[in-house]
Formats: structure tokens, C-alpha cells, sequence
């Protein structure tokens, strides 16, 4: 009984662990894409001005919008990331300084990069869709 | 709900299988794709016996868990072959071969001696309390080579997924095998998270190989940026 427990806990410190490096290295995939000038126009984006909360917003265009289903694993990944971000930025204080308030701008920035993913992804759809509607 | 990850874990081993042959990549990764036809065969064996003697039948439960059981041993050699990838420069892996194949052994052996002590209930414990340490060396093994992928600087952005979606399957599946040992009463529902961890691993690969090019290359050890060569 003791040893399961303790492989219980280790297990899932160690899941923590993998799924914290395997939705980075998801999210650094989408890093060097450069957003299109369609995506700019459809939702009216500035790329500079893009910010953690838009993620939820990205996130329900790339719903509406047909893709090849290819992107779906990262989605789920990603999204389930942004929240348990979400989550953590919710248990900081108000106005928190030193190591806290790193914190608080490290997960700013990760929020960030969580939007930017879903804008490639819708991004990707919107080309895809084009792409489609050029071959009919 | 169960059977819809059944369908849905088939369809993508054998879209892996497919993509591999397609893209000429086949015996690169020889290994993973033994692998993913294994765990394709165990699928299909599952569906026919489950349909032959139904759910709660010693056939399916005796065919599930040691058809698993293999499966991961299988597993082994798919890990030895990642080592391989990130060693393969340095002459290393004749000795973590024999490592891994030690480590393996010794853990039969040792969840056997587990079990011996307390035979009244020896089949349904034993296949339960394997498979929960099989995993575990599984994950600890992984881990090492994440370590060794993060030491060296491995910089191949396709490797460093298939180890860390690796490591996924094998924390997620050692803790629920943990928690099925902690609880046997509940094992309708922990059958039910088995087969979403069982089907976490190829969906995770499946994007790998499509998303993510052979030649895609990451940042040294920040996992911040993708550097295509392109």
C-alpha cells in the first residue's frame, strides 16, 4: 500500500512535470509563425497588442472556423495550460512584488504565448478554409 | 463513451502507421511503429475477445492485462530506441541497453516476490501490481532520458515531443494503476481512465508527426522558439 502511494505521487508530480514542458515545447512550434494580414483584418488584431485575454476570444473563432482537425491535440493541450495559468494568476495578490510579482509577469507572458498559439491555429484554419473554398 | 476512445484510438494508430509508410519514414522509426501495430493488434484483440466472452468474463480481464502487460515490456524497446537517438553520437548504447534490460527484469522479479507474499488473490494482484511498476520503471527511465535530452541540449524538436509525450502516457498510466492498487473497488472507473491514458500516447505522437517536421529544430534547453531549417 505504501509503495503505491508513494508511485501515485511521484507519478503525478512527474505529469505535472511532462505536461508542463510538452505544452512549451506545443506552444514554441507556433512561435515563429507570422500571423497573416487576413487574420489582421477578420479579427482585428495588432499582433503587438495581443494579450492573455484574448485567448478565450481566439479560442472561439478557431471553434467557428473549419480546420483539417490536425491541430486539436495542441488545442486541448494548450487550453488546459492557459487554465491551470489562469487559475495560478487568480491565487497572487492584488499588488505583489519581488518573487511574486516575477511570477505574476512570467505568467502574463505564458498567457500571451497561449493567445498567440490560438492565433496561429485560427490563422491556419482561415487558410485552410480559403484553400478549400478555392478548389470548389 | 469507452468505446468511442476504443474507435477513436484505433483510427489514429493505424492514421500513424499510415503517415509513416507514406512519408517513407517507416524504419526511421521502426520501433514506435512496431509499437503502434502492436498496440493497433491489441485493440482489435480486445474488441473480438470482449464481444466473444463479454466485459466481466476471467478471458477478457486475463486477455486485457497481459496483453497490456507485453505491451509495455514492448514499450521498453521503443524507449531503448529514444536513448539510442539522443546517445547514438557517444557510443553509449550498448550499456544502456543492457541497463534497461536489467532494470526490466529486475522489476518482474520483484513485483513476482510483491505478490508471492500474498497469493490469495494471485492473478487479479499480480497483473495489477506489474503493470502499476512496469509503468513506473517506464516513467523513471523516461525521465532519465528527458534529463539527458535537457543535459545535452538536444535540439531535434520532434524527439524532444515523442519523449515528453512519452513520459506523459507512462506518469498518467503508473498513477492510475497506483490508484487502482489503492482502490480496487473502483476499477469501472479507472478502466475507463486506462483507456483515455491508452489513447493519450498516439494521439500525442500522431500531432508530432504531423505538425511538427522532421528538421524542426528547438532553442537549446529553453523550449522557447522552433527554428525550422527550411
Amino acid at each position: 500500500m505504501l509503495m503505491a502511494a508513494l508511485i501515485f505521487v511521484v507519478s503525478v508530480v512527474a505529469f505535472g512535470q511532462f505536461f508542463f514542458f510538452y505544452t512549451r515545447s506545443v506552444l514554441a512550434a507556433s512561435r515563429r509563425h507570422v500571423l497573416s494580414e487576413h487574420l489582421r483584418e477578420v479579427v482585428g488584431l495588432d499582433p503587438a497588442a495581443l494579450t492573455g485575454d484574448w485567448f478565450g476570444r481566439m479560442l472561439q473563432l478557431v471553434e467557428l472556423c473549419p480546420g483539417s482537425g490536425e491541430d486539436e491535440m495542441g488545442l486541448r493541450a494548450v487550453r488546459a495550460y492557459f487554465s491551470s495559468l489562469s487559475w495560478m494568476r487568480r491565487l497572487l495578490p492584488g499588488r505583489a512584488q519581488g518573487f511574486l510579482a516575477r511570477l505574476g509577469e512570467w505568467i502574463e507572458r505564458e498567457r500571451q504565448a497561449c493567445a498567440y498559439f490560438a492565433a496561429v491555429a485560427l490563422d491556419q484554419r482561415i487558410a485552410y478554409s480559403r484553400a478549400l473554398l478555392a478548389r470548389r | 463513451m469507452v468505446y468511442g476512445l476504443w474507435v477513436s484510438s484505433f483510427a489514429v494508430e493505424v492514421y500513424l502507421l499510415a503517415l509513416s509508410i507514406r512519408r517513407a519514414e517507416f524504419l526511421k522509426y521502426l520501433a514506435l511503429n512496431v509499437f503502434v501495430a502492436c498496440m493497433a493488434a491489441k485493440e482489435v484483440g480486445d474488441f473480438f475477445v470482449l464481444r466473444r466472452f463479454g466485459y466481466s468474463s476471467h478471458q477478457y480481464v486475463s486477455f486485457y492485462y497481459y496483453s497490456d502487460a507485453l505491451l509495455t515490456v514492448l514499450m521498453f524497446l521503443t524507449i531503448m530506441h529514444l536513448y539510442h537517438q539522443v546517445f547514438g553520437q557517444m557510443r553509449l548504447s550498448r550499456y544502456i541497453r543492457g541497463f534497461s534490460l536489467m532494470l526490466l527484469g529486475t522489476t518482474a522479479l520483484f513485483s513476482y516476490a510483491v505478490v508471492y507474499s500474498n497469493s490469495e488473490h494471485f492473478s487479479g494482484r499480480f497483473v495489477v501490481e506489474l503493470s502499476q511498476n512496469l509503468y513506473f520503471v517506464g516513467l523513471v527511465l523516461t525521465y532519465l532520458l528527458w534529463l539527458a535530452v535537457f543535459k545535452l541540449r538536444e535540439t531535434r524538436a520532434r524527439l524532444v515531443q515523442l519523449v515528453l509525450a512519452l513520459g506523459l502516457y507512462f506518469s498518467a498510466s503508473a498513477a492510475m494503476y497506483a490508484l487502482w492498487n489503492l482502490f480496487p473497488g473502483a476499477k469501472y472507473a479507472l478502466a475507463f481512465m486506462n483507456q483515455l491514458t491508452g489513447t493519450l500516447l498516439p494521439v500525442a505522437w500522431a500531432y508530432t508527426f504531423t505538425r511538427v517536421p522532421e528538421d524542426a529544430r528547438l532553442v537549446p534547453g529553453h523550449l522557447l522558439e522552433v527554428v525550422s531549417r527550411h
